[in-house]
C-alpha cells in the first residue's frame, strides 16, 4: 500500500476535494442521479500548505491498489445471458431504446460470422461480462494492461493521454486513481486524468483504492451476444474495486455504466466479480465466436 | 428498551441523528485531521437499477433453475422439496426479503446514526421500500450476541471500514429463501457484505455462506443510483387464508423425485448439466465443458456440504456447564445452556421456574436465577417427565416456598418449598405404587397435576400451562405466559435436533406436529412474522413463530415422505438407506448423547405404520 494517510495529507486531500474544477473525465450523467449539489468551496490555511511529502512519479508508483494478476470471471448474475447463447428476442433487464430493439430484433449470428464479425460481443462494455479469466499487468509505469482470455482481447488503460486513438472493440480508454472526495460525489479531481488538473492547485495523494476507466470511441459491438447493441457513440465507465475476504480471498469488482444515447434509453450497469487466482492456471485464450 | 434491543449489547446511549452541513463537516474534519464520516459518505435516498439479473429478480426464474449457484447436494434436494403454494399458507404470507436479498428490488435509504457526545457514527441504518424492512449496522465494534439470542430477518450487522469500502458481518439471520424458487440459506449461514460508493454511484456486493446449503460463498453485486428527490413507500401485510378448506397444518411440498417442474429451464436453453447448480456451473471451464453434447445433456450430481458428524458427543461435562442468562420479554428470562433450557419468570411476589435442568444443574440455575430477582422461587413446571426437565426438582423446590394462597400437599413427606406443577401423566411417570421403590425420589414428584386440557394461575401476569396430548410423551405440557407473551415449548420443539419422539412413554409423531400447530396458533408476530410472541425451545435459541413455522414444515415434510415410502411398500432399511432427510440433516440430524437421526426416523417409521394397522 503506497496511501499515506496522514492527518495532514488527508486535511489537504478533503481541503483539495471541496475546491471546484471540471474533471479530467467526465462521465456522462442522466435523471436524478446527476444532481448532487455542488460544495462550496473552503478556504483554510491547509488549503494553502500542502504537504510536502514527494507526489508519485506516475501511475503505477501511486497506484492505491495492486490490481494486478490473474483473476476468474465468477458467473453467479445473468447466467443465461453469459454462459449460454441468449435466445433472440430476450433482453431482459436492458433498457433499450427503440431503435436497440430493431437492431436486436434484426441479430442474425450467422451474418456476423459470414461477415467476420464474431467478435462484436468481445468490446469493451461486454468483455468483462464474459465468462474467462483476466490478466491484468503494467504495460508501462502509466499504462494499465488487461487481457482477457475469452476472444483473446486486449485492453490499454492510459493513465497518461491515450495513444489509441480508438475506432477498434476497445477503444480509447482514460484511466484514473480514484480519491474520496469523487466517491462522495462532492467533486474533485483523480490522480492522473488526463490533460486538465489547474497546476495552481496540488494533486491529492490517492485515497480511494479505486480505478476509474472511462473508455471511449468504441467501434458499435454487442452488449450480449443476442445482438443487444451499443453505438459509436457509446461512452463507458468503469470502476475496478479490489476486496479482502476475512479467508484471505481477494476480488475485484468490475462496476461497468455504459452511456449510449442511440441505443439505451439510460445508462446498462452492471457488476462483475472475478475471483484472484494464486497462479496462471485456467488460462485459455479462446477465438471470438457469435454464439 | 425492548428485550431484543437488549439482546444487541448496546453500550452507548444512542443520540440523534445530528447531520452537520457538509461544509462544517469538511472544517471540522481538516481541524481534528480525521473525518466525521468514517471514510465514505453513504447516507442518502439509492434507486435501484435492475440492469442484470432482472429475469431472478422480477418476474423470478424458474422452478429447478439453480446453475450459477454453488448448491450442496442437501441444499438442491431442499429446492426440489419447495412448492410455490407454500407461499399461500397464512403464516409465510408476509415473510419479507432476508439480509441477503435487501438490495434486490427496492428504492433504499442510507442514513448514519451519530453520538452526539462524540460525534462519531455508531451505526448505519437502510430501509428499504420493498416490504418496509431496515437493517442496522453496528460500527462501535459491539459483539455479535449470543450463539441463544433469536435470530431475524435481518441477522446481526457490524460494519468496518477497509480502506473505502464499508465491510458488514452478519450473523443470527433466520433461515429464509435468496432466491424465490426455494433456495435457502439456512439459519447457520452468515453474510460479508461491501458497500462500495462512487459518486453518485453505490454497489452493493454480498457473500452469501452456508455449511448446509452452499459448498461455497454465493456471491452477487447490485447496483443503486443516488436519487436525492425520491419518496419511499411503506408496506402493510396482513395474512388471510388464500385458498379455503385446507386442514390445519397442511404444507406444501414435492415428494423427492416427484416435482415434475425441475427441468422446466431447457425452454430457455439451459443445459441439463448446469441446471442442477453446483458451484462448477459458476466457472468459465464449465462453459467450454459445455460444448460436449453429451456433458451437456447430463444431470450432474450435487456436490455434498460438509459433513454431518455420525457419532454422538460425549454428555455435556456437567461441571462445566454455565448458563447464559438472556431476558426474553415482559417478565421471562431464559438460562440457556448446551444441557438445556430452562425459563424463569418473575412475578409480582414470586419466580415461576420452568423446567429444572439435570440434577447437578441445580445450583447453577438458583445462582442464575438470583442474578434475575430475589423474590421467593414459587412455582415449577415440568413440561415433561425428563431427566432433564425435572432433574432438579427437589432442590430448586427446597430453595423456593409458597408465599400465601394454595399450600403444597405436605402429607407423605414432603416439603413444603415451591409447588412443582405438571400433567398427571407426568406424575405416573414419576411415581410408583405405594411400597415400591421409587426411582425418582419422591421429593422430585409433581406436587399439584392436572387431567385437563389446561391448567391456569396468575404470577404477575395470566399463565396458561397447556398440555399437548402424545407429543414427545403422553404428558407435555407448553407454558403460555400471557402478558410476557413468550411461550415455552418443552420438548416438542428444539432448534438443535430432529424431535425427540418417546413413543414407550406414549409420545407420537403426530402429536408432536399438533404441539407445534397449536403454538403457531396461538402465536402473533409483531410485523413481517418476527418478533411479537417468543417461543423458548427445551434446547436452542429462543425463538418466534417464524422458527416454529419453519420447524413444522420440517418435522410435516419427513412425516410426509417417510408415509409415502410406507405407502410405497418400503422397508424401514430401506427408507433410511434412501437419505430422506439429508436435506435437513445438517440442521437437525447431529446426534446428541440420546438421540439420532436414525431413532427418530424409527420411531415416525413405528408411529406411522402402527397406526395405520389400527
Amino acid at each position: 500500500m503506497k496511501v499515506r494517510r496522514d492527518s495532514a495529507m488527508l486535511a489537504a486531500a478533503v481541503v483539495f476535494s471541496l475546491v471546484p474544477f471540471s474533471l479530467g473525465a467526465q462521465t456522462p450523467q442522466t435523471g436524478a442521479a446527476s444532481t448532487t449539489p455542488a460544495t462550496p468551496a473552503a478556504t483554510t490555511p491547509a488549503a494553502t500548505t500542502p504537504a510536502a511529502a514527494k507526489p508519485p512519479a506516475n501511475a503505477k508508483e501511486a497506484a492505491p491498489e495492486d490490481l494486478t494478476g490473474q483473476w476468474m470471471a465468477v458467473v453467479t448474475e445473468d447466467w443465461r445471458y453469459r454462459m449460454i447463447l441468449p435466445p433472440k428476442n430476450d433482453y431482459a433487464g436492458v433498457p433499450m431504446t427503440f431503435a436497440g430493439k430493431k437492431i436486436a430484433d434484426s441479430w442474425d449470428a450467422a451474418k456476423d460470422e459470414a461477415s467476420g464479425q464474431q467478435c462484436k460481443s468481445y468490446g469493451a462494455p461486454a468483455v468483462m461480462r464474459t465468462p474467462g479469466r483476466i490478466r491484468i499487468s503494467w504495460a508501462d509505469e502509466d499504462t494499465l494492461k488487461v487481457e482477457a482470455d475469452a476472444g483473446t482481447q486486449t485492453r490499454l488503460f492510459y493513465f497518461k493521454e491515450p495513444k489509441s486513438q480508438g475506432g477498434d472493440w476497445q477503444g480509447r480508454s482514460q484511466a484514473t486513481w480514484e480519491t474520496r472526495a469523487t466517491r462522495n460525489g462532492t467533486g474533485g479531481n483523480n490522480f492522473g486524468g488526463g490533460t486538465n488538473p489547474p497546476p495552481e492547485v496540488p494533486k491529492p495523494p490517492a485515497l480511494s483504492g479505486s480505478l476509474q476507466v472511462v473508455t471511449t470511441k468504441l467501434k458499435p459491438g454487442y452488449l450480449r451476444k443476442n445482438g443487444v447493441a451499443y453505438s459509436d457513440k457509446t461512452v463507458l465507465t468503469e470502476y475496478y474495486d479490489r476486496t479482502k475476504e476475512p479467508n484471505g480471498d481477494s476480488w475485484l469488482v468490475v462496476k461497468t455504466i455504459v452511456y449510449d444515447p442511440v441505443y439505451l434509453s439510460q445508462e446498462f450497469i452492471t457488476s462483475s466479480h472475478f475471483k484472484k487466482q494464486n497462479d496462471q492456471s485456467g488460462w485459455n485464450p479462446t477465438p471470438c465466436s457469435s454464439r | 428498551m425492548t428485550s431484543l434491543n437488549a439482546f444487541k449489547h448496546s453500550k452507548v446511549s444512542l443520540g440523534k441523528v445530528n447531520l452537520a452541513s457538509a461544509s462544517v463537516l469538511a472544517v471540522m474534519m481538516v481541524i481534528s485531521g480525521g473525518p466525521v464520516f468514517a471514510q465514505v459518505d453513504l447516507s442518502g435516498y439509492w434507486a435501484v437499477r435492475i440492469h442484470e439479473d432482472q429475469t431472478w429478480r422480477g418476474p423470478g426464474s424458474d422452478l429447478g433453475e439453480y446453475q450459477g449457484i454453488p448448491l450442496s447436494a442437501a441444499g438442491r434436494m431442499k429446492a426440489a422439496s419447495w412448492n410455490a403454494s407454500l407461499n399461500t399458507l397464512p403464516e409465510r404470507q408476509c415473510l419479507p426479503l432476508p439480509a441477503d436479498d435487501f438490495t434486490d428490488i427496492g428504492a433504499v435509504r442510507i442514513w448514519p446514526e451519530i453520538d452526539e457526545a462524540t460525534q462519531k457514527v455508531i451505526a448505519w441504518h437502510e430501509y428499504t421500500e420493498w416490504q418496509a424492512q431496515e437493517r442496522t449496522i453496528w460500527m462501535d465494534d459491539r459483539p455479535h450476541p449470543s450463539e441463544y439470542a433469536p435470530h431475524t430477518w435481518q441477522g446481526f450487522s457490524t460494519g468496518k471500514w477497509e480502506g473505502d469500502q464499508l465491510t458488514i458481518t452478519t450473523t443470527h439471520l433466520k433461515m429464509a429463501p435468496y432466491e424465490r424458487v426455494g433456495l435457502y440459506r439456512s439459519d447457520r449461514g452468515s453474510l460479508i457484505e461491501h458497500w462500495i460508493r462512487h459518486g453518485d454511484h453505490i454497489t452493493f456486493m454480498v457473500f452469501i455462506s452456508d455449511p448446509i446449503y452452499l459448498t461455497e460463498p454465493f456471491v452477487r453485486t447490485r447496483d443503486y443510483i443516488l436519487n436525492p428527490n425520491q419518496a419511499l413507500r411503506g408496506y402493510a401485510c396482513t395474512p388471510t387464508a388464500e385458498i379455503a378448506n385446507r386442514p390445519e397444518g397442511y404444507v406444501p411440498h414435492y415428494l423427492p423425485g416427484k416435482n415434475p417442474f425441475l427441468l422446466s429451464a431447457k425452454r430457455f436453453g439451459v443445459p441439463e448439466a448446469a441446471i442442477g447448480g453446483g458451484a462448477e456451473t459458476m466457472y468459465p471451464d464449465f462453459q467450454l465443458k459445455l460444448k460436449d453434447p453429451s456433458f451437456a445433456s447430463t444431470l450432474r450430481p450435487a456436490p455434498a456440504g460438509a459433513p454431518v458428524p455420525s457419532t454422538p458427543p460425549p454428555p455435556p461435562d456437567l461441571e462445566k456447564v454455565n448458563f447464559t442468562v438472556l431476558p426474553v420479554q415482559g417478565n421471562v428470562y431464559v438460562l440457556a445452556s448446551e444441557a438445556g433450557n430452562v425459563l424463569v419468570q418473575v412475578g409480582e411476589h414470586s419466580v415461576m421456574v420452568v423446567d429444572t435442568a439435570l440434577e447437578p444443574l441445580s445450583s447453577k440455575i438458583l445462582a442464575a436465577v438470583k442474578q434475575i430477582s430475589n423474590k421467593s422461587i414459587r412455582y415449577i413446571v415440568n413440561t415433561s417427565y425428563d431427566p432433564d426437565r425435572t432433574g432438579g426438582n427437589v432442590e430448586i423446590s427446597k430453595a423456593g416456598s409458597q408465599v400465601g394462597g394454595r399450600e403444597p400437599v405436605v402429607s407423605g413427606g414432603m416439603p413444603a418449598g415451591a409447588a412443582i406443577i405438571a400433567e398427571e401423566h407426568v406424575l405416573n411417570r414419576m411415581s410408583v405404587p405405594t411400597g415400591v421403590k421409587a426411582q425418582v425420589p419422591v421429593a422430585a414428584w409433581p406436587t399439584e397435576t392436572f387431567a385437563t386440557p389446561e391448567y391456569q394461575l396468575f404470577n404477575g401476569e395470566g399463565i396458561q400451562i397447556i398440555h399437548e396430548p402424545a407429543a414427545h410423551t403422553d404428558g407435555d405440557t407448553i407454558v403460555f405466559f400471557r402478558r410476557s407473551d413468550v411461550i415455552a415449548a418443552g420438548d416438542v420443539f428444539s432448534t438443535v435436533t430432529y424431535p425427540v419422539i418417546d413413543r414407550k412413554a406414549g409420545g407420537s409423531i403426530a402429536g408432536v406436529i399438533a404441539a407445534l400447530n397449536h403454538i403457531i396458533k396461538i402465536s402473533i408476530p409483531k410485523d413481517h412474522e418476527e418478533g411479537g410472541t417468543y417461543v423458548i425451545p427445551a434446547a436452542g435459541r429462543i425463538s418466534d413463530r417464524a422458527d416454529v413455522v419453519e420447524y413444522r414444515d420440517m418435522v410435516t415434510i419427513i412425516r410426509d415422505r417417510i408415509k409415502d415410502m410406507i405407502e410405497q411398500k418400503m422397508t424401514l432399511e430401506q427408507i433410511k438407506a434412501s437419505q430422506l432427510t439429508m436435506d435437513y440433516d445438517g440442521r437437525y440430524g447431529a446426534p446428541t448423547a440420546s438421540w439420532t437421526k436414525e431413532m427418530f426416523i424409527d420411531a415416525v417409521y413405528a408411529d406411522l405404520t402402527e397406526h395405520k394397522t389400527k
